[in-house]
């Protein structure tokens, strides 16, 4: 079945490079120990009991979830605009706007974490929420934009032109035409959005204020101060999060059709 | 076919949100920290470029970033192109496999490795087991590639797949039908088609490992400073904001340079 | 023009949020206090400080944490629209902030609590005093360390078991550390030359440099590490918790940080801040902290959990009688960027 050994050796390697230590550590969540080692010791489920009574990891998940959603939806409601008028507008300048809004890529994320911290926290007083709210969005912006960009160019533009033919005005024909046809496009870069912003580390690092973190970096702290399992715990429980949303996104759009051809 | 006006009126909230939330932050930081001034980020960044005990950092940034890609690559491509052969049901549950570490965030994800690489860790146990003592494995260079790889060969193999599985299997087959050994037939028909796939691939994983944080804090703390890290320290620990800066022009420029000569290097007509 | 309503709908929502992002301007709010504080047991900080002086004054207290450059920075940045009343912050930092001009001298009439605590502690220009302290000293794991240590020479002994870490140039016991090394090898605790050559000497072979102090407690607890420079706060927490840690007080090189309260200059709300640094010396409180959190008390008449006499002897008690000095301040915030670079040179190699 092998048909081609090296290859196969190599792939394993990934694998096991890739999975071994995620595996590790949720095995670790299940110890009834008190420190972090492999293979554990004895098997309880103290370490959720103890995640989910610490405050300031439910604190920091629901702000997280919060900032996700809220820079979820402002990234699509800008992003798919103006990929509507990048691509069917023939706007001049067209290769500059779009760079444009794919732009924030370049910028490695710890700057533009630093560059809201300095510019919108303490610049302009704004509070840490708002900053994040702000960061995300701009950071989710060019998935909309790309994503949205991407899915106009499968909908035919012969059956736009139909529809204005038959006298439907623009707006009409964008929201019973061309949104439809986006629609798994949209509901991909929802999904990929919203978990590239519940995930993020480097831009919301410096975003922090009295009571508000993200949980990525709330964990960060922790786990740079203590060595227990309880980050382990609350790892098992957002990849149990993960796999929920993973398979509903499989049921919906398919996994291979998201990422190849 | 929609009047100008309109189009114009659907992009200006996101070029505002951009304005206000992207290019201004990020322009008056590079060069104008609220502590400092264009002039002591230019003597920062000269600083940054010419201190001898500043420059390991960033050739160590650079080494990293390349060892990562490399390693990506040559593990990630066999996985892409097992998957783009494979029969449709493996496929996807493969794909999902390889891209399921891509839904935890970097803590989770690079933490198991202070399980596995710790003095008292798997690797360390099993080492002075067999009779080879404890080895050094966390805190150093070796230990941050590691974590980076894991990081990364998700992305490279999606990328590389992405190219891949539009190829037809049939050219493949067809160049064996014509004498062609496995081998050449890989070489000669597979990778070339592969290529732009496997540029996107690199590109992402170089610009990654440049900017990436969490996993060189945890992996390599201060005795391996990268850029990233180096940066956060600034901020953070050293109350330097124009040096800080400084660390973030370069990253940046590091950047923007990789994505240009990818642009370059990029076939005409295969752009994602 | 018939634009989609969503992209104007959008622009709407983020003035909004915008506008309602930009925190207030407070001006002489008499009935909030905003105190910036340490980032690490805020839960217990609340339960002993915060909550009881709202409940006795009905003063709100908000509670801005991060790490000492941060928070310092903040108020650098805020200097002409000052919105925090009291920063609590470590005396190094709270030099290096005095040269700034960050603070306003407190009032000994409102602070009636001044005159009771360790002389020490009360500060000689008129600023905010230390209300807590902690000891420098060499935190090690008993079970990987044969004998326990009784002085600093435990770092430089090539025989010494399992590896080590050093305090970055950036935490409290950075600078502390290269005093100490000069007070015990040296002239005196301002001989810093000896301190440096002497940190030269060990710094390569220090696994970690550790830029925050909570770290130490983990690669100890992780058995990375056998022994680092810390404080005894930190050990004391360890032991509370179980695990197998020592602290030794050494025999020669003894320097201790405090922890300073001072008034932010401009504050909003300055009769609320006078109030609140004189509840933080009231010897109750000062025992609930030393219990919460092992912070070692400047009010004479405050209790001392028996775990922080087991684990720092005598100086937890005494520390001046003890041998136990602060860092020369003024020192340690002049030589700052010095010190930063010559670290990174000649220790962190």
């Amino acid at each position: 079945m092998i048909r081609r050994p090296f290859l196969t050796l190599l792939a394993a390697v990934a694998f096991t490079i890739m999975l071994g230590p995620v595996v590790i550590l949720l095995g670790v969540a299940f110890t009834a120990g008190s420190t972090l080692t492999f293979p554990p010791e004895g098997l309880s489920l103290r370490w959720f009991g103890a995640a989910l009574a610490y405050q300031p990891f439910l604190d920091s998940f629901r702000t997280s979830v919060v900032v996700a959603l809220t820079s979820t939806l402002f990234a699509l409601a800008l992003g798919i605009p103006a990929a509507v008028a990048l691509h069917r507008g023939s706007l001049p300048g067209r290769r500059v706007l779009e760079n444009l809004f794919l732009s924030p890529v370049i910028v490695p994320e710890l700057v533009l974490g630093l560059a809201l911290f300095q510019q919108i926290m303490v610049g302009l007083h704004s509070t840490a929420t708002a900053a994040l709210v702000l960061g995300h969005t701009v950071l989710l912006l060019p998935y909309a934009v790309r994503v949205a960009g991407a899915s106009l160019a499968l909908a035919d533009p012969r059956l736009e032109e139909a529809a204005r033919g038959l006298g439907a005005g623009p707006v009409r024909t964008f929201f019973s035409v061309t949104l439809p046809v986006m629609r798994p496009g949209i509901l991909s870069a929802a999904i990929l959005a919203f978990v590239t912003s519940l995930n993020n580390v480097p831009l919301s690092l410096l975003l922090t204020g009295p009571g508000v973190a993200t949980l990525p970096v709330e964990m960060l702290n922790y786990v740079q101060s203590s060595f227990d399992p309880v980050v382990a715990a609350v790892s098992v429980l957002l990849l149990a999060g993960s796999v929920a949303v993973a398979l509903v996104t499989e049921r919906l759009v398919g996994f291979t059709k998201v990422f190849g051809r | 076919m929609f009047r100008r006006s309109a189009m114009v009126a659907l992009l200006v909230p996101g070029l505002a949100v951009l304005a206000f939330g992207f290019l201004y932050p990020v322009a008056a930081t590079l060069a104008a920290p609220p502590d400092g001034d264009p002039a002591t980020v230019a003597r920062e960044t000269a600083a940054l470029l010419s201190d001898p005990y500043l420059l390991p950092v960033i050739a160590r940034t650079i080494r990293v970033a390349v060892v990562t890609t490399a390693a990506c690559l040559l593990l990630g491509f066999p996985v892409a192109y097992l998957i783009s052969r494979a029969p449709a049901r493996w496929a996807g549950r493969l794909l999902a496999l390889a891209i399921f570490p891509l839904m935890l965030n970097t803590v989770v994800r690079t933490y198991g490795w202070l399980v596995l690489l710790g003095s008292n860790g798997l690797i360390s146990d099993v080492s002075a087991a067999l009779g080879l003592g404890r080895p050094q494995l966390l805190y150093t260079e070796t230990a941050i590639n590691l974590g980076l790889v894991q990081l990364f060969l998700p992305i490279m193999i999606l990328s590389c797949y992405s190219s891949l599985s539009q190829q037809d299997p049939r050219l493949e087959e067809a160049a064996r039908g014509l004498g062609a050994s496995p081998g050449r037939a890989f070489r000669q028909v597979v990778l070339p088609l592969a290529m732009p796939g496997a540029l996107v691939g690199c590109t992402l994983v170089f610009a990654g490992a440049v900017t990436a944080f969490t996993t060189p804090q945890l992996l390599g703390g201060a005795r391996e400073r990268i850029l990233s890290t180096l940066l956060y320290s600034r901020v953070n620990v050293s109350l330097d904001w124009p040096a800080a800066s400084a660390v973030a022009l370069v990253m940046t420029v590091l950047v923007l340079a990789v994505s240009v000569l990818s642009g370059r290097l990029t076939p005409k007509g295969s752009a994602q | 023009m018939r634009a989609a309503p969503i992209p104007a709908l959008a622009a709407v929502c983020t003035l909004v949020v915008a506008a309602g992002a930009c925190a207030p301007v407070r001006e002489n709010d008499t009935d909030t206090l905003v105190v910036s504080t340490f980032s690490f047991a805020t839960e217990e900080f609340e339960r002993v400080v915060a909550e009881p002086f709202e409940e006795r004054t009905g003063i709100r207290v908000v509670l801005d944490t991060g790490n000492n450059a941060t928070r310092l920075t903040k108020l650098r940045i805020n200097r002409e629209h000052p919105d925090t009343d009291v920063v609590l912050i470590s005396d190094y930092f709270a030099a290096i902030g005095e040269d700034m001009g960050l603070f306003e001298q407190v009032d000994p009439a409102a602070v009636p609590n001044l005159a009771e605590i360790q002389p020490w502690a009360v500060d000689p220009d008129g600023y905010g005093p230390a209300y807590t302290y902690q000891l420098l000293g060499l935190m090690y794991r008993t079970d990987l360390v044969e004998e326990p240590p009784t002085s600093w020479d435990a770092l430089w002994d090539p025989e010494h078991p399992g590896g080590f870490a050093l305090p970055d140039i950036s935490v409290s016991a950075g600078p502390l550390m290269v005093l100490a090394a000069g007070e015990a090898y040296g002239s005196g605790p301002t001989d810093a030359e000896t301190g440096f050559e002497r940190l030269a000497e060990i710094g390569p072979d220090a696994l970690q440099f550790y830029s925050r102090s909570t770290e130490v407690s983990s690669l100890l607890e992780r058995g990375e590490i056998a022994m680092a420079p810390s404080l005894d706060n930190f050990a004391t927490e360890s032991v509370a918790a179980g695990q197998p840690i020592g602290f030794a007080v050494p025999e020669r090189g003894r320097l201790m940080t405090a922890n300073t309260a001072r008034i932010v200059a401009g504050a909003p709300n300055r009769a609320g801040a006078e109030a609140f640094i004189d509840f933080l010396l009231e010897p109750e409180v000062q025992s609930q902290m030393a219990e919460a959190f092992f912070d070692k008390p400047v009010h004479p008449d405050a209790e001392v959990p028996d775990l922080m006499t087991q684990v720092s002897g005598d100086a937890a008690v005494d520390p001046a009688g003890n041998g136990y000095r602060q860092g020369d301040l003024d020192l340690i915030a002049g030589e700052r960027s010095a010190w930063l670079d010559r670290y990174v040179e000649e220790v962190e190699r």
